[in-house]
């Protein structure tokens, strides 16, 4: 089993936030931005000496707790940094985004890497749909269609045109060729049957994130039905869990730690109105929904929602088990961790690294 | 042999062969708004043309019968292969050629539609979900006979692609699977000014898939040829 550290590049101060999404700009200090830049690839390298396989890249927008809305530009100043590791691209938020561009950025960091590009597709999360204007029900099928799209662009030898649903070009032509042939390691990362079944029918990789190990399971336990059916079996690192994690020296500990985050609130980080939370809600999927009872000052106008729980907590043995069981059942070969949780400083994250590499990943890699 | 034609609209000339087993009225009606439609079927029976040229040589007829100096031409499935021989053989009077979903050579592959719930199967998207009226049997036993036909045929089609000069577009359906999925590559490397063009979820029956794609991309092929490629409308939203 691999490990894979998301470099988060969270804003050192982001235990200041407000709980809401979007965090301001005026809470970001340009001395102490760059310096929290630093401190993220610092942990990168770090993570890949202490036996990371993988450093991941996600793109969020409009916050410094994941602070990457340009994940290919982060990706492309620490892949010069960390010379071995596979650089995970977990992803892209397709629906967001001009599909060619993201084909052109994918190919170059596969170049720049000398092929060590992992590619991931992803929706996004909800309240994301509002950054670049995308109409919460047509993410599903701009996601499907990127992907597609995608993939011709980077396996194409000449310019083609397409004609899409969302996506219309007349010439394509994506220049360099990945380095990988005919096309880089691809992980759909998603829990939705129709974009498993894709990764499925397409013999890509499958991502689920966040999800406790008997959901997570459900979902794999089709992933692997539908590429059997397809006639193929996917390799190890073509299952990945995505989970946060704090990990101390014993559980005890670690839970002290937690609760006492619990008690000051600090879980959440995506938090919205619940009238925008409905309002995305519905759109999603597809109901109509009655304005006059969700606009905020009404009674349910308070903010819902919030960061995905801790996947991982406790000591170096309880959090072997832990991620051991979404190995044993859910045929996670790859393990992504996302480590830096707000209140955490640059020294005790590294720390954090320097305990998972010494006392779990030796036993990971044994799996 | 001789095929049979119906002229509709009015405008420039354009030949329309829309020889899949749909015979989709879409392409005809919509192009009939702006151009003058000559569409060419097939007739039934023992008067099929033995070869993709030997159909070029009815739809030459067919032309000079009407008095087309110059015309564009729009052909799909078997229709292409026949659009194909008449630009080949007659270069000077195409001014604009459209092939959607060329066999390519792969017409061997009828035996897979031979029916009209095969040809659902083999030449839809998604025919688990989708519920189009089926097509016409006769229609599809005659065509899937004239494919295999055709596919025995010698043709120098292929080699002769560096002879096409008229502004060309080749039109795939992203599922098609009567076809490779690089059967592209192959107009590109050899076909001097032909663009390639695939419609997202559409199988081999485009027209009956994604019309409104389909005819958005013809209809702009045939008004603007190869300077399709650049774009014309307005992105303002608050002028």
């Amino acid at each position: 089993m691999k490990a894979s550290y998301l470099g988060a590049m969270g804003y050192a101060h982001r235990r200041d936030f407000p709980a809401t999404w979007p965090t301001p700009p005026a809470y970001n200090e340009p001395e102490l931005s760059v310096q929290s830049y630093q401190d993220g690839m610092e942990e990168c390298e770090f993570a890949e000496e202490m036996g990371f396989e993988w450093i991941s890249f996600s793109e969020h927008h409009y916050s410094g707790r994941i602070a990457t809305g340009t994940p290919s530009v982060m990706a492309a100043a620490v892949a010069e940094r960390c010379r071995k590791a596979r650089i995970a691209m977990l992803g892209h938020l397709l629906p967001l985004n001009n599909p060619v561009r993201i084909a052109e950025e994918l190919a170059l960091l596969d170049n720049l890497t000398n092929g060590r590009l992992v590619m991931g597709f992803l929706r996004g999360t909800p309240n994301e749909d509002q950054t670049y204007n995308i109409n919460p029900a047509e993410g599903r099928g701009r996601m499907l269609e990127s992907m597609d799209l995608i993939l011709r662009a980077l396996t194409e030898p000449h310019p083609f045109g397409w004609e899409g649903r969302y996506y219309q070009y007349r010439t394509v032509s994506v220049w360099p060729r990945p380095v990988q042939q005919p096309l880089p390691p691809a992980i759909v990362a998603t829990r939705s049957d129709d974009a498993v079944h894709f990764a499925a029918t397409h013999q890509l990789g499958l991502g689920v994130s966040f999800l406790p190990v008997e959901d997570v399971g459900t979902i794999t336990d089709k992933y692997f039905q539908w590429c059997e059916e397809s006639g193929w079996t996917p390799q190890r690192d073509e299952v990945l869990f995505r989970g946060s994690i704090y990990l101390a020296e014993t559980d005890e500990k670690a839970w002290e730690w937690f609760h006492r985050q619990e008690d000051q609130g600090r879980a959440r980080g995506m938090a919205m109105r619940s009238s925008v939370a409905q309002v995305i809600q519905a759109q999603r999927t597809g109901q109509e929904i009655d304005f006059s009872h969700v606009f905020a000052g009404s009674a349910s106008g308070d903010i819902v929602g919030g960061a995905p729980a801790l996947t991982f907590v406790g000591g170096p043995d309880s959090i072997t088990e832990q991620i051991k069981a979404y190995h044993d059942r859910c045929g996670v070969g790859v393990i992504d961790l996302f480590f830096q949780q707000p209140s955490l400083t640059h020294n005790e994250i590294m720390e954090e690294i320097r305990l998972f590499g010494q006392e779990v990943l030796p036993r990971l890699k044994e799996l | 042999m001789s095929l049979l034609y119906t002229e509709t609209g009015r405008g420039d000339p354009v030949l329309l062969l829309d020889w899949t087993p749909w015979n989709s009225p879409a392409l005809a009606d919509e192009l009939a708004t702006r151009y003058r439609v000559i569409s060419i079927n097939l007739p039934d029976g023992s008067a099929e043309p033995d070869s993709p040229d030997d159909a070029a040589g009815a739809v030459a007829a067919i032309t000079d019968a009407v008095g087309l100096d110059s015309f564009a031409i729009v052909g799909t499935s078997l229709g292409a292969e026949a659009a194909l021989r008449l630009a080949l053989l007659d270069p000077g009077r195409v001014a604009a050629l459209v092939l959607v979903s060329p066999m390519s050579g792969k017409s061997a592959s009828a035996e897979k539609w031979e029916t009209p719930e095969r040809a659902t199967a083999a030449m839809l998207a998604h025919p688990e979900v989708e519920s189009p009226e089926p097509p016409d049997a006769a229609r599809t036993v005659s065509l899937a006979r004239l494919a295999r036909e055709w596919a025995s045929a010698e043709s120098a089609a292929t080699d002769s692609l560096a002879d096409l000069h008229c502004a060309t577009l080749v039109v795939y359906g992203q599922e098609d699977h009567l076809v490779s999925r690089t059967a592209g590559h192959a107009w590109k490397e050899r076909a001097p000014n032909c663009s390639v063009s695939y419609v997202y979820d559409a199988g081999h029956a485009i027209a009956v898939d994604r019309p409104d794609a389909l005819l958005n991309v013809v209809l702009d092929f045939v008004a603007r040829r190869e300077t399709f490629i650049v774009e014309n409308r307005s992105s303002v939203i608050n002028p």
